[in-house]
């Protein structure tokens, strides 16, 4: 509580005391105000002896870019320029989200005229964009009554991204693949290692592709065709609908969404595709498609930043600009609760030629967590489950991918499942 | 300091539960009770610190209401000073927190001892008035306090502008200078 909060709430009770006093026409009453008024005077006194702090503060951090369950080490050193201070306590204030991991962010010390005080800790953050403010700085001279607080502003910013867990098995066939090799089934016949096709032979082809067991039956020279990869376009569209992404007990779905398109997006890059982000929800925040590391970093800053947000434009899937996603590419939602009206845009995307794959994470094992377990409990399980299966087997059915990540589970395991039951829904 | 700040509102409660049940009421002596017990969960838990205040107000009251049932003055005024002293002293707790406990251990003892004298200064400052209006007249009473109260600010206010004038001390060769200066300029240009 600040000093000029404390004088006026004293002087409050010694006046109120008063004034009692004086209409009563009571000395006992009217003499307990003093205390209060002595108080507040001892105050006045120790608050005018002020001379502001001069303090020059410098931050550094180790890294101002860490990944979701990683540390940082912050090193804040605090010079005074002023006056010598007796008792000065130094504060780093740390924003919320942050914790700190090991070290001391606040230190009690005796500064005199250019002395130097360092400061070192480890932070450790959720996943989003932190900004260190500031210094706080309270001062006594001889006592601690009447601190003075005085806050030094130097702002150092850092982003927590999230973490990309690594994943394998997820096959791809969009309609259209772009020119250069890669690893996607393209659809077309040409070189690469599984078998497509054959053609009768024409000058120019490659003789070791010739199928001699089918000359041998026909008479005719036949040559093999194997389906050729390319690399693909993939967008990845993260709904961060406030209402598609509810809190489930302790847990939020949305996290868990972050998690899940890191790593598709990781993955997708990792494979040397062309992967865009949209994040759909506060606004259109679209990280346009790119190749390598640097667009890895981008779309994991865009998704460091990524908050749920309600707003009425962004209620159903219908504001999507379809214009934005190359035509006939390969689109991976990641959305924990799709509804019917979801799945009727789903469903016109399809029909326009992109490949669908929705990702959503199934937080049913937290949702039944506090249920006692009993007749209601398992009643309540299975109402949840076949309105999910219900709402899944319907995407299943217009040809979706669906892959149902069970939260508790690593997110590999759900892509394994479901590639082995290709354009079925996976649990 | 956290017990300490915990004896003292101890102390103020048992005063006031004791002088409470002694004038025969439950209410009174109960509500100290519940004071004492949300002062304890204050301070253990750390949190509501926002609710110190009220806490300081309600003793107060509780106080001034027992002294006019009939309870000593001297004991309500007892009661004041330590719920004061108790204010202030878990308040103080607040920005020291979060530092390591043997760096802060000689700044807490000395404001202990500090806000204990300070608070024998202020019972006395009570004591007397108390004193002198019991033989005196109210009116008397009331026009000594105010008096004593004006040279008190007369006080204070010397006190500030003497601080003032020691800090701005340095700048005094500065407006001389410039009254030099504005003193030449009228002078046209310099010239006499």
């Amino acid at each position: 509580m600040s000093t000029l909060r404390r004088l006026n709430i004293t002087i409050g009770i010694a006046i109120a005391m008063a004034l009692v006093g004086v209409l009563i026409r009571d000395g006992r009453v009217l003499a307990m105000s003093l205390p209060f008024l002595a108080y507040a005077g001892l105050m006045l006194f120790k608050s005018l002896d002020r001379r502001g702090l001069k303090l020059e503060i410098d931050r550094s951090l180790s890294s101002e870019r860490i990944v979701e369950g990683e540390t940082i080490d912050v090193t804040l050193s605090v010079i005074n320029r002023g006056a010598s201070v007796r008792n000065v306590c130094v504060s780093d204030r740390i924003p919320k989200g942050a914790a700190i991991a090991g070290g001391e962010a606040s230190t009690l010390v005796y500064l005199k005229t250019n002395d130097c005080v360092t400061l070192s800790y480890r932070l450790t953050a959720q996943r989003g964009e932190y900004s260190l403010p500031g210094v706080d700085a309270t001062s006594w001279r001889r006592s601690l009554l009447a601190p003075q607080v005085q806050f030094f502003r130097r702002e150092t910013n850092f982003l927590v991204v999230p973490v990309a867990e690594p994943i394998s098995d997820v096959e791809i066939r969009p309609q259209q693949t772009r020119a250069y090799a890669g690893i996607v089934r393209a659809n077309q016949g040409g070189s690469g290692i599984d078998f497509f096709g054959c053609h009768a032979y024409t000058t120019g082809d490659d003789i070791r592709r010739i199928n001699w067991r089918a000359y041998a039956r026909t008479g005719e020279l036949i040559v093999n065709e194997y389906e050729q990869e390319r690399i693909a376009d993939v967008t990845v569209f993260l709904d961060a609908r406030a209402g598609a992404n509810p809190r489930v007990g302790k847990e939020d779905t949305f996290t868990h969404a972050v998690r899940a398109a890191a790593s598709v997006s990781k993955h997708f890059i990792g494979q040397g595709n062309c992967v865009g982000l949209l994040i759909y929800g506060d606004y259109l925040n679209w990280a346009f498609p790119n190749y390598g590391k640097i667009q890895l970093a981008r779309i994991l800053d865009s998704l460091a930043r990524a908050e749920p947000a309600d707003k009425e434009v962004f209620d159903d899937l219908r504001s999507v600009p379809t214009r934005l996603f190359p035509p006939r590419s390969q689109l991976v939602m990641v959305s924990s609760i799709p509804n019917m009206r979801d799945i009727e845009v789903i469903g016109v995307l399809r029909a326009r030629g992109y490949r669908i794959m929705i990702v959503v994470p199934d937080l049913l094992a937290y949702q039944l967590e506090d249920v006692p377990s009993g007749a209601d409990r398992d009643l309540a399980l299975r109402v949840l489950t076949l309105r999910r299966r219900l709402l899944l087997d319907t995407l299943a059915r217009i040809g979706i991918q669906v892959v149902l990540w069970d939260v508790t589970k690593p997110l590999s395991a759900s892509f394994g499942w479901s590639s082995s039951r290709r354009g079925r829904r996976s649990a | 300091m956290r017990t300490a700040a915990l004896v003292c509102a101890a102390i103020t409660c048992a005063i006031l539960a004791e002088s409470g049940f002694s004038l025969g009421s439950i209410p009174l002596g109960g509500a100290a009770v519940a004071l004492a017990a949300a002062w304890a969960i204050i301070l253990w838990s750390n949190a509501f610190a926002g609710l110190l205040s009220f806490l300081l107000i309600m003793e107060t009251l509780l106080a001034a209401i027992n002294v006019l049932y009939g309870t000593s003055a001297y004991v309500g005024g007892a009661v004041v000073v330590l719920a004061l002293v108790s204010w202030e002293l878990a308040l103080a707790i607040e920005p020291l927190t979060s530092l390591p406990k043997e760096k802060v251990r000689a700044l807490v003892y000395r404001h202990i001892t500090q806000m204990l004298i300070v608070a024998m200064g202020g019972y006395a400052l009570f004591a007397i008035p108390l004193q002198l209006s019991l033989h005196l007249d109210f009116r008397v009473a009331l026009g000594l306090g105010l008096f004593i109260f004006l040279l008190f600010g007369l006080l204070l206010r010397h006190l500030v502008d003497r601080r003032a004038r020691i800090r701005n001390g340095r700048l005094v060769p500065l407006v001389r200078g410039w009254n030099a200066l504005k003193a030449a300029l009228a002078k046209k240009n310099g010239r006499p």
